[in-house]
């Protein structure tokens, strides 16, 4: 963990890339340090009327120049863009671009394009990283151009024209999609809009042009800002017009099904009457599918992460949620039974999700016979793992015998799925770990609301 | 001093004059980055010895 209670100040492992500008860690207090570079560049800033303009788009940040120190406004729930859906990524990129453009206006200009850079409130894209802003010297392009490309256009790009997910290939590698390789995924996609300049030439261009002082020479042959301009105009038009909506896929359809809901109602009672006992931080809704039990308790939670491993599910959740009330649900693609590593140097520098904040209640819904029919985990494993968390938790219990954990057992064999997947096991697994504070029996069934022991 | 800490990539910065509209262009083909018109591929720029 990283944000220890203790009142030593800790340097985010995440944080290093920029010599300028680390953060650190001081119990929750997230504070950014400066070099005197730093504080130049943050003079640059906080003079420049970009933080009051862009305000409802950057992190709340309060500076404290004696110490050369910034004390940012915490994230509740910290996520990747391997977790987010397509929808998440353009959204993200939308708003790198436009404060690339307020920046350039007012005479700054972003060290990188990472969408690292950016997290989600809810559904609200947020600008976190201040120290990426400085002052645009004179005749410089957009040093972060190629960044940008690698870790937004493209992902977006061989999703929406070649159906490739980029999750994965975000995950495989922090640095994004190299332009060869964007060349080789778009192959027969060159028509489409930006294909021949952003990947093709881009590709071509990182070949012949290897070892040569190209900022010097764009300087001297007249390089301004309006061609960064002109380039940022192009760029939003190819990033809003990428689509990706796939018709259906294996959970798109699930809201629809008809044990959903005969089953939903009395559900929801339970859920609702657990969440209302007490006003909590965060609430983790594992397998949220449409999000319906994570809106449910949100009234109840000042944060929801809605997690799904289905991305067309939590796509739409995503836009679903843009145009409701409801603000504090954030949803994330994210498959219980193959999380997100760490990754980058010395595996800590992006973080497993239980490492980047804990829950104080986790919803886990329907979920238990897919991980242990389809997933094969053994039942003890799956609620050991939930205790690691020391939340509560609202836990359905789904017997071997309910109609849909046979459906999922239908093409495994007898002793292909582990022993240990019934209720006395289950209860004895609770016995060591958790209290039952509650529990509800439903259509064979059974609700339980689990308080760490 | 233009400081950057992340490797900008040399051919990402040139192919920026060619998007960056007309007068870009204009600029483009004042610099290297017009060899990438060139039709003998194979040459890398570092090679060719005529410098503009």
């Amino acid at each position: 963990m990283d944000n220890p209670d203790s009142g030593d100040a800790r340097f985010d492992s995440g944080s290093f890339r920029d010599p300028a500008s680390r953060v650190r860690w001081r119990g929750d207090q997230v504070e950014r340090v400066l070099t005197a570079q730093g504080l130049s560049d943050w003079t640059a800033l906080s003079e420049s009327g970009l933080l009051e303009a862009e305000h409802k788009r950057l992190i709340p940040t309060e500076s404290d120049i004696d110490d050369a120190l910034l004390r940012h406004e915490r994230i509740p729930i910290w996520t990747y863009p391997y977790e987010w859906s397509f929808g998440m990524l353009k959204a993200a990129a939308l708003l790198q671009l436009e404060l690339i453009e307020s920046a350039l206006d007012r005479g700054l200009t972003l060290k990188d394009a990472t969408p690292y850079n950016i997290q989600f409130r809810g559904v609200e894209p947020v600008f976190v990283d201040i120290g990426s802003f400085r002052r645009y010297e004179q005749g410089e392009p957009w040093l972060a151009y190629g960044q940008f490309c690698r870790l937004f256009l493209y992902p977006l790009m061989v999703q929406a024209h070649a159906g490739i997910p980029f999750r994965p290939l975000l995950r495989g590698s922090l640095d994004g999609i190299d332009p060869e390789i964007a060349q080789a995924m778009l192959r027969g996609n060159r028509l489409k809009s930006g294909v021949l300049l952003d990947v093709v030439m881009q590709a071509r261009a990182q070949r012949k042009t290897a070892g040569r002082d190209v900022r010097r020479e764009l300087s001297e042959a007249g390089f301004r800002p309006e061609m960064i301009k002109a380039n940022l105009a192009r760029l939003h038009r190819i990033v809003s017009g990428l689509e990706w909506a796939p018709a259906e896929s294996t959970w798109s359809g699930y809201s629809e099904c008809a044990h959903v809901g005969t089953q939903r109602e009395p559900k929801a009672d339970f859920v609702r009457r657990t969440a209302a006992k007490k006003q909590r931080v965060t609430t983790w809704d594992l397998g949220a599918n449409d999000g319906y039990f994570s809106r449910l308790v949100a009234p109840h939670s000042d944060w929801v992460l809605a997690a799904d491993a289905d991305e067309l599910v939590i796509d739409r959740l995503f836009q679903s949620l843009w145009e409701s009330e409801t603000k504090n649900v954030l949803p994330i693609v994210f498959d219980l039974s193959d999380p997100s590593p760490g990754l980058g140097w010395r595996g800590r520098e992006r973080k497993q999700l239980d490492g980047r904040g804990r829950p104080d209640l986790v919803l886990l819904l329907a979920v238990v016979h897919h991980l242990v029919v389809s997933g094969n985990l053994p039942l003890t494993e799956v609620i050991d793992w939930l205790r690691s968390l020391s939340s509560e938790v609202v836990f359905e219990w789904v017997p071997p015998t309910d109609p849909m954990a046979r459906q999922l057992a239908l093409n495994k064999r007898a002793g292909e799925i582990h022993v240990d997947y019934d209720e006395t096991t289950l209860r004895q697994a609770f016995d060591d770990r958790f209290d039952v504070a509650a529990e509800s029996a439903l259509d064979g069934r059974i609700l339980f609301h689990l308080v760490p022991r | 001093m233009i400081f950057a800490y992340i490797d900008p990539g040399t051919g990402s910065l040139l192919l920026q004059a060619i998007l960056g509209g007309i007068a870009g262009l204009a600029v483009f083909f004042k610099t290297t980055g017009r060899r990438l018109f060139r039709r003998n591929k194979n040459t890398p720029v570092e090679a060719e010895t005529t410098d503009a």
